[in-house]
């Protein structure tokens, strides 16, 4: 978290590598600015956020047409021909990750994409890691591969020694509302001078 | 009058199916596909609009009519001169099959992609709740179908000559009432667990919507028996017998059906203040709860529910009761039907009303919360936020659309079916 300067690249590499309809203001992954605490023991927080890839996602579990699957990874996808476009999915992710991607986005996305279109049937969309999309070999998504501060890191959970393992074993990153064991694949690590802040102003 | 019936219904059939076919950007196959603009808005706060109200709406009193109806039909089974329903029991069931119909059309209306349905049954998916929905009412329909075709075989047997299949549909009669009980009252609790299975909504609502709604679909099913069976009283001459089984066949039916409707608002008035009980003395629930007791959603709930669903409708059939009035229970109903829809409203947007708000352990300590939503920049913004509740013009269409099909639809089969008990099948076994 204190790596993330607010700067919005991750956001706009989201939306060229998978079309996101910007023009609606919906996101795969957005940045969401907080000021948090009280006068004069406040501070400004950037958070970002995308899809937590659940181990145990809720949008799975209530997709009635078998659109919503689970690929190698654990990454949460969405079958867009299948999905019918109920919202069951939205209402249940307890993270707001999903949106409607909608008839009138695909006429949209012609207009700023050309004729090159990923997403080509209306579908709920959401963040996939760039599942499919990413360079060979890299598997890195392209918020990942842009942010300038060097906030996101992306890797591998089953190896020991990747550098988000470490974070995740030596306790340093947390997910977030674990209490409704999803199970978040996506981790944060917090700046520890916000929690003295928003307590109520002891800064020494 | 079957002239005036015939006008009535192509009129409301039109009117109804054009109002859809103007809902379907006058296209079906492309709106069935998700290819047209004017569809659900995918920027409501609140997703699941009118047309999930709808179908709800409509789906429970169809199945409350229907498993009300079979219930006195499966347990007088032996004595038919128990059941004060058996002269309109036919007519009843036809009215359950109209009823679901806008309440289907409403289902596929509310999703972007209806032809997409049909993946719940090739992948089906058991954890989903909407995927049970679609197999619950293709169980429910096959059932109200094959009662509506075993009660007319019925008819055909008294005069003797009944075709085989027809003749094992009605020897079987008393399994296929009780199934469609069942399947019934399995569609109503899985249609209340849409509403109480999600991590996202507060956990209290989860297995009380199941009760509540079974319960609502006694409660909103009686209703509108309750309001057809007067209306039958007044319309038909009397030289048809004087209503709907004679005068005092009547009194009796209204008797009973003031006596059950009572019984049912007075178990949705013992659930609904459970409901806020629990709701309001739970630090983690409460919000929700002040949202209907001096929240923003408090006249609906006070005046809506509470005045217009259960205290007048208590109060005008006790003396419905009292006095065998059929006026008073025909107020009763329409009072039952408003507080039904008011009830069916509270339980969709009440639970989506609240944005979610999250609490992470390093960074909040208390009194501090962080609030997300899908689009807002959260500085200064409060605990939690309130969305807006809207209706989309697509769902007025829709809505509208369906509704007035309805009209056309029901009386399109008291012309065709033998409904009425003088009535005979002549045609294809069930047509008259």
């Amino acid at each position: 978290m204190d790596q993330c300067l607010g700067c919005k690249a991750c956001m706009a590499a989201c939306a060229i590598e998978n079309q996101t309809p910007f023009w609606e203001q919906l996101w795969r992954t957005h940045v969401e600015d907080l000021e948090i605490g009280e006068f004069p023991n406040t501070q400004r927080m950037f958070v970002p956020r995308l899809c937590m890839q659940c181990e145990n996602p809720p949008c799975y579990f209530v997709c009635p047409t078998g659109a919503t699957q689970i690929v190698d990874g654990g990454i949460v996808v969405v079958d867009e021909y299948k999905c019918m476009g109920c919202l069951y999915c939205v209402e249940a992710c307890p993270y707001g990750a999903r949106y409607f991607y909608t008839y009138d986005d695909i006429q949209k996305a012609k207009k700023y994409y050309g004729e090159n279109l990923i997403h080509v049937v209306p579908h709920v969309d959401k963040c996939t890691f760039c599942y499919g999309t990413a360079p060979d070999g890299t598997n890195t998504p392209a918020c990942v591969r842009t942010c300038p501060g060097g906030s996101r890191v992306f890797g591998c959970l089953d190896d020991p020694n990747s550098e988000v393992s470490v974070l995740v074993n030596t306790g340093q990153a947390v997910v977030l509302n674990p209490q409704l064991n999803t199970q978040p694949k996506v981790f944060y690590v917090f700046n520890r001078q916000s929690g003295r802040y928003v307590q109520g102003g002891d800064n020494s | 009058m079957s002239k005036k019936l015939w006008i009535w219904t192509v009129v409301f059939i039109l009117i109804g199916g054009g109002i859809m076919f103007y809902g379907m950007s006058y296209n079906p196959l492309a709106w069935a596909q998700g290819f047209v603009s004017f569809t659900e808005p995918n920027n409501e706060p609140i997703p699941w609009g009118l047309l999930v109200i709808g179908y709800i709406f409509f789906g429970v009193i169809g199945t409350g009519v229907s498993t009300y109806n079979s219930l006195y039909e499966l347990f007088n089974k032996n004595h038919k001169e128990r059941n004060p329903f058996d002269k309109v029991k036919l007519r009843n069931e036809w009215l359950a099959l109209a009823v679901l119909i806008p309440g289907l059309i409403m289902v596929f209306a509310s999703v972007y992609k209806p032809a997409s349905a049909i993946n719940i049954y090739l992948s089906f998916r058991s954890t989903s709740r909407i995927a049970w929905n679609g197999v619950l009412y293709v169980l429910v329909g096959i059932g109200i179908i094959a009662e509506i075709i075993a009660l007319i075989g019925e008819k055909v047997k008294e005069e003797g000559k009944i075709p085989g299949i027809l003749k094992l549909i009605v020897d079987i009669d008393a399994l296929i009432v009780g199934y469609a009980i069942l399947a019934e009252l399995i569609l109503d609790a899985n249609l209340g667990a849409v509403f109480g299975y999600l991590s996202t909504w507060v956990y209290e609502f989860g297995p009380f919507m199941p009760i509540l709604f079974v319960a609502a679909s006694f409660y909103s099913g009686i209703a509108m028996i309750s309001f057809i069976t007067p209306l039958y009283s007044w319309l038909r001459r009397p030289t048809s017998g004087g209503g709907n089984v004679g005068p005092e066949g009547d009194k009796t039916v209204f008797k009973v059906l003031a006596r059950d409707g009572l019984l049912a608002t007075i178990t949705i008035g013992f659930l609904i203040l459970w409901w806020i009980w629990l709701t309001a003395t739970n630090q983690e629930t409460l919000p929700w709860a002040e949202l209907l007791i001096n929240g923003s959603w408090s006249s609906t709930f006070w005046v809506g529910l509470v005045l217009v669903g259960i205290i007048i409708p208590i109060v005008l059939y006790s003396v419905a009761y009292k006095k065998e009035s059929k006026g008073l229970l025909f107020a009763s109903s329409i009072f039952v039907l408003l507080g039904w829809f008011v009830l069916v409203t509270l339980a969709d947007v009440i639970p989506q009303a609240i944005s979610w708000y999250y609490t992470i352990s390093p960074v909040s300590p208390p009194g501090s919360t962080w609030v997300y939503e899908l689009r807002s920049d959260f500085n200064g913004v409060a605990q939690y936020t309130q969305l807006p509740f809207a209706v989309s013009s697509y769902d007025l269409v829709w809505f509208a659309g369906s509704t007035l099909f309805l009209l056309g639809v029901y009386t399109l089969g008291v012309l065709l079916l033998p409904l009425e008990e003088e009535e005979r099948p002549k045609h294809l076994w069930i047509f008259k």
